[in-house]
């Protein structure tokens, strides 16, 4: 047990399923790289191995957590998970995470983080009760959805216990799939590298506790957490109320301050109706987000919300828990409720056609949630299941499925909006090649999309290319709609990259869509080159959607990055060098926030609710609580410097694992319709967000500038690896004529 | 004469100085009293000011910032639920009663949502049970206070709190439990939904009645 | 004016102001204020009671708690409770106009004016008659949803492009 520092537990647990062997490594290694997606990048970078599947026995995977999990910090709990990701061409890694209760009970057991290596020949499971950790045969939870494998796994060990696991879909090795915990919590790409190991998951009992520094008090603990609490807002910072309140000077529709007169948690034992939620009432922070009301509307919210919930730690609560008899009565679950806070109703939604607020959108989102979390499977933010809608739309599936296996679909049912198509749709891609029947459309739909489409982003036959045929034949899809008549596309070969509607951004690693060019145009557009999943950055979100009038927002970023930080909603203009920094801002916190762990759907706080700040915030917070948590004062630069330490290693990693010089062009590209949307508008008009492909190709100049990147590649210089100690990886790049001259 | 039932059901206002049979405790809590032994006809108690910590199982969102505050305002302020003297985590998931077959029917977060943590009523279990009389009634606050100097760890508090909300620190072998922080208790202060409040024991009577329902098998 | 606090209080949890006068008339207390400015002054040299703010309206003055209610509030309540309902509205779409915002319709429907649908509807025909208030405009949105904007700050074209921003359209 470290006893120098607070924070962080002091151990890694190292477990090898080919050996069944277990060890403990020092964390101390790891401080300059904070913790959680540090840990698991340096040990992605350290272990490093050429050319290897997400699912072969040499890929490692890390679950981690920081100093701060588990330490109270508010919104502290988060849980990163990273590995190579099977979803992604050529299975680089990618970083998912999860909230809930986990990290924090990883951490009073005594750890930092786990990694898990090699394969296991029969189903396992790992029980960690303290200083007791054992390899577990897994027989009787193999198969098993996730709300059974979590009973199963706490009856096994103690009703305390939190638990982390694979579904069905990880199990039959679905790309597309997740690890998760408790509470709804699911972190994205990595559950078939778990089934590929055999591994089911992870039961944990800590009965130990997280120190807090020696030199801090519990006056200085509570001093920074209501100064917290005099900033923080509602989800995604939301600072205003939605609707006019008496204690606010404004109120956004984009706010999720949603907690007021006229909600009310309808489905509670006692239906609680909400009023007013002062800024400064701290007993009301809870009952501030509803982000039922956003998803359903609020005559449905108002239904089936019984409460709201989430992470340790965290007075925000995001997530909603809900209650729709209907699951029971209508639809064979066995239970009425669900929890989620977003792409577990999201997708369903999506996959559907996105119908309006009513009964049958909410049984779509409800029952689908329950599948998806069920069978643990992962839509790429939304990927998934913008291909499913498109598609149909599109009436493609004709095309590419089979005639029987076509047929045996009910389409009545996707055309009624009946929720029972939910439960063959996800368990055909649960299941893949499992399921009783012929599967192309769950198995197409759960494997990386890049796996069916050429350079072009032209679609292969599909079945071609899941019975491995080594030339595949082309699907011959065209564009066909009326409406692609507007986007001078009727007629083309269909591509994915032409294709607005189903979202995918980054045209190189083909990513999805996640807060881009549709916030703050090429500040968002950015983010999305440099990871090589969707880039689940919110750092700019929240600030430009906190609900603030624009003019206060601009005001903010003009202060932070420059002149012309911000551009008005859908009225951009021409690259400048503060878009650039604001971008290289956004992803040293995200990635920060990823390390340390807090949570990045409510920080960094630059805005706050409070009228008599003029609504500035404190981007310090972070720093604040590392210090007094660890006893090691730490300005705010020098934790940002440490988590772009994480960052670069992050770009030097993915140009190891592409072995590509040329980042610019072969992974930082962006899709064509990003550029060619709307093409009655040119960029810079109000009422379009297309990009300009020589203005983004600026953005990368002056980005790569900001993040000390040579120009013509995107690749770490030497000199900005060694300013980071990451002069080991200016050395292996090199090695491999992979670093710039 | 009032008597427990009568109390319950009318709301009754208990006043300080009233005179009851058996200890206010027992009536609300249901706990043993130390007095019900007593071949006393009318043992007469005089109400304690003070009172419990009770949280409303409705309103609880399960974010342990109650156990936090706990933490952080006792011993090194390290962080644990087995130190924090309020209990979320062990009904977080499944409820009070643990993983039953029919979990998706229980309470907890994997059942119908509802969240019961436990807290100390301030009853007088432990300080009966304590073998070396370690534990005594602050005056003020009425909590039940462990004095450190005495107790030696032998664990029989903890075994026999009906509520399960005493643990013995595995550092110090010292028996934790709810001090009622000198009557500002930290866990009300940091509830985001006001969930857990400090209940005078006048008023205590229907948030434990809400409490107990809680506390059953469905 | 010690006695006035707890109402004040109270009534500002409520979203009302009130004048002195009302609060001794509606609590029945027997008390004369002569110099309400001068008491308001003595009060709050008491920091416990600093959150109680004086504002002065057409011909009284009225009190509220800052707890509660925020001073824009404060003077749109005041406009509407005064009977200039329309200048209030106005001045409100003014208010957000310069900071770059539209104002929704919706938002007249909740306190201080509380406005129903109807009544709504029927004041957007006002605004075309009364002098001064040219600049201001609605409009309907692609959902249906109506919004106010002032033609002094904004465009009618991207009063428009505003208006119909969907922030699902792209990510959640």
């Amino acid at each position: 047990m470290s006893s120098k520092f607070g924070g962080w537990a002091g151990y890694i647990l190292r477990v090898n399923l080919t050996t069944s062997k277990i060890s403990k490594e020092t964390t101390e290694k790891y401080h300059d790289y904070i913790g959680g997606m540090g840990i698991g990048y340096k040990v992605l970078w350290d272990n490093h191995v050429d050319g290897i599947k997400a699912t072969d026995e040499e890929n490692r995977l890390v679950i981690s957590a920081g100093p701060l999990s588990g330490s109270g910090a508010i919104c502290s709990a988060r849980t990163t998970i990273t590995s190579r990701n099977p979803v992604i061409r050529g299975h680089l890694i990618t970083d998912g995470h999860f909230g809930g209760h986990f990290s924090p009970e990883l951490k009073f057991a005594g750890y930092d983080a786990i990694i898990i290596e090699g394969k296991s020949p029969t189903p396992v499971w790992l029980k960690i009760l303290d200083d007791k950790v054992t390899i577990e045969p897994a027989d009787s939870l193999w198969g098993l959805g996730i709300f059974d494998t979590f009973a199963a796994i706490s009856k096994m060990m103690g009703q305390q216990a939190q638990v982390a696991a694979i579904g069905p879909a990880g199990e039959n090795l679905v790309a597309q799939s997740t690890f998760q915990t408790q509470g709804g919590h699911s972190a994205g790409g990595h559950g078939s590298v778990l089934g590929s190991k055999k591994f089911k998951g992870i039961g944990i009992i800590g009965t130990g506790r997280v120190e807090i520094a020696e030199s801090t008090t519990n006056e200085q603990l509570r001093a920074l957490d209501d100064h917290i609490l005099g900033i923080i807002g509602a989800n995604n910072q939301g600072v205003v109320p939605h609707d006019p309140q008496s204690w606010a000077e404004f109120n956004a529709g984009i706010s999720r301050w949603r907690g007021g007169p006229g909600v009310t948690w309808g489905a509670a034992d006692e239906p609680v109706m909400l009023e007013e939620t002062p800024w400064d009432d701290h007993q009301k922070v809870g009952m501030r987000t509803s982000m039922a009301e956003m998803y359903f509307g609020r005559e449905e919210a108002n239904k089936i919300f019984k409460r709201p919930g989430g992470c340790h730690s965290c007075p925000i609560r995001c997530f909603c828990e809900l209650k729709n008899p209907k699951m029971k009565t209508e639809y064979n679950l066995p239970t009425e409720y669900i929890t989620n806070t977003c792409m577990g109703f999201l997708d369903p939604w999506y996959s559907m056609g996105k119908p309006g607020n009513g009964e049958k959108k909410t049984d779509i989102m409800t029952i689908g949630g329950y599948y998806m979390d069920n069978l643990a499977i992962w839509s790429a933010y939304g990927q998934l299941s913008h291909i499913m809608r498109e598609f149909t739309k599109r009436s493609f599936w004709e095309v590419l499925l089979p005639a029987e296996e076509f047929a045996a679909i009910n389409w009545e049912q996707y055309a009624n909006l009946d929720a029972h198509f939910m439960q063959d749709y996800y368990t055909r891609i649960g299941l893949a090649k499992s399921y009783n029947g012929s599967n192309y459309f769950g198995r197409f739909l759960g494997t990386g999309l890049h796996n069916f489409i050429n350079d072009e982003g032209e679609l292969y036959n599909i079945q071609d290319v899941l019975d491995d045929v080594e030339s595949p034949r082309m699907a011959g899809l065209t564009f066909a709609l009326e409406s692609d008549a507007e986007e001078n596309l009727l007629g083309k070969t269909y591509s994915v990259f032409l294709d607005e509607g189903v979202h995918v951004f980054n045209r190189s690693m083909v990513g999805g869509l996640h807060h881009a060019s549709e916030a703050a145009g090429q500040v968002g557009a950015l983010l999305a080159t440099v990871f090589n999943r969707d880039p689940q950055c919110h750092s700019h979100i929240n600030l430009i959607n906190c609900g603030l009038p624009y003019a206060k927002i601009a005001e903010v970023a003009e202060s932070m990055w420059g002149e012309n930080a911000f551009d008005p909603v859908k009225h951009y203009k021409a690259m400048n060098v503060a878009k650039a920094k604001f971008a290289k801002w956004c992803l040293v916190k995200n990635v920060l926030h990823d390390s340390l762990t807090v949570c990045n759907w409510m920080f960094p706080l630059l805005v706050s609710p409070d009228v008599n700040k003029n609504y500035l915030g404190d981007s310090s917070i972070e720093s604040q609580m590392f210090s007094l948590v660890t006893g090691i004062e730490t300005s705010e630069q020098e934790l940002d410097d440490k988590a772009e330490r994480v960052l670069q290693l992050h770009r030097a990693l993915s140009v190891l694992q592409m072995k590509e010089p040329d980042q610019r062009n072969n992974h930082d590209a962006l899709c064509e319709w990003v550029y060619d949307m709307d093409p009655d508008k040119i960029f810079g008009e109000e009422g379009t967000i297309k990009m300009d492909r020589a203005d983004i190709q600026i953005g990368l100049d002056l980005f790569y500038a900001e993040m000390g990147w040579d120009n013509a590649t995107g690749v770490p210089t030497r000199a900005t690896l060694e300013k980071f100690n990451l002069g080991f990886a200016a050395d292996k790049l090199e090695g491999l004529g992979l670093l710039p001259a | 004469m009032i008597t427990r039932r009568a109390l319950l059901a009318n709301g009754a206002k208990v006043a300080v100085g009233t005179v009851y049979y058996g200890t206010l405790a027992s009536f609300l809590t249901g706990c043993g009293s130390s007095d019900d032994d007593d071949s006393k006809e009318t043992p007469i108690i005089k109400v304690l000011a003070g009172g419990l910590m009770v949280v409303n199982p409705v309103i609880c969102v399960g974010c342990r910032r109650c156990e936090i505050a706990c933490s952080w305002s006792h011993g090194t302020s390290a962080v644990s639920p087995s130190t924090a003297r309020i209990k979320v985590d062990k009904n977080l998931n499944f409820g009070p009663l643990g993983v039953q077959a029919n979990y998706v029917e229980q309470r907890g977060e994997q059942g119908d949502r509802t969240i019961v943590p436990s807290t100390c009523r301030q009853c007088d279990v432990c300080m009966t049970v304590c073998p070396e009389k370690a534990i005594y009634i602050n005056e003020t606050t009425g909590a039940r206070i462990v004095d450190e100097s005495l107790c030696v760890g032998c664990g029989y508090c903890a075994d026999k709190c009906p509520q399960q909300v005493i643990t013995i620190d595995k550092i110090t072998r010292k028996s934790l439990k709810c001090d009622l922080c000198e009557g500002n208790p930290n866990c009300a202060q940091v509830c985001p939904t006001g969930a857990i409040k400090f209940y005078t024991w006048e008023s205590a009577v229907a948030a434990v009645e809400q409490h107990e329902k809680y506390l059953t098998l469905i | 004016m010690i006695e006035l606090v707890d109402y004040i209080r109270l009534l500002s949890r409520d979203g009302r102001l009130s004048t002195a006068d009302q609060i001794i008339a509606v609590a029945g207390l027997e008390l004369e204020i002569e110099d309400i400015n001068a008491a308001y002054q003595t009060l709050i040299e008491d920091e416990q009671y600093a959150d109680i703010v004086i504002i002065e309206a057409k011909d009284d003055f009225y009190f509220y708690s800052k707890r509660y209610i925020v001073k824009s509030y404060a003077v749109q309540w005041i406009g509407v409770n005064n009977g200039d309902l329309l200048d209030t509205i106005a001045n409100e779409i003014r208010r957000y106009g310069a900071l770059g915002e539209l104002v929704a319709a919706n938002n007249f429907t909740h306190p201080p004016y509380n406005l129903e649908k109807a009544e709504l509807d029927e004041l957007i025909g006002k605004f075309e008659d009364v002098e001064g208030c040219e600049d201001i405009c609605i409009q309907t949105a692609n959902d249906g949803s109506k919004q106010f904007f002032s033609t002094h700050f904004l465009t009618t074209t991207y009063a428009t492009v505003l208006g119909n921003i969907d922030p699902f359209e792209y990510s959640a």
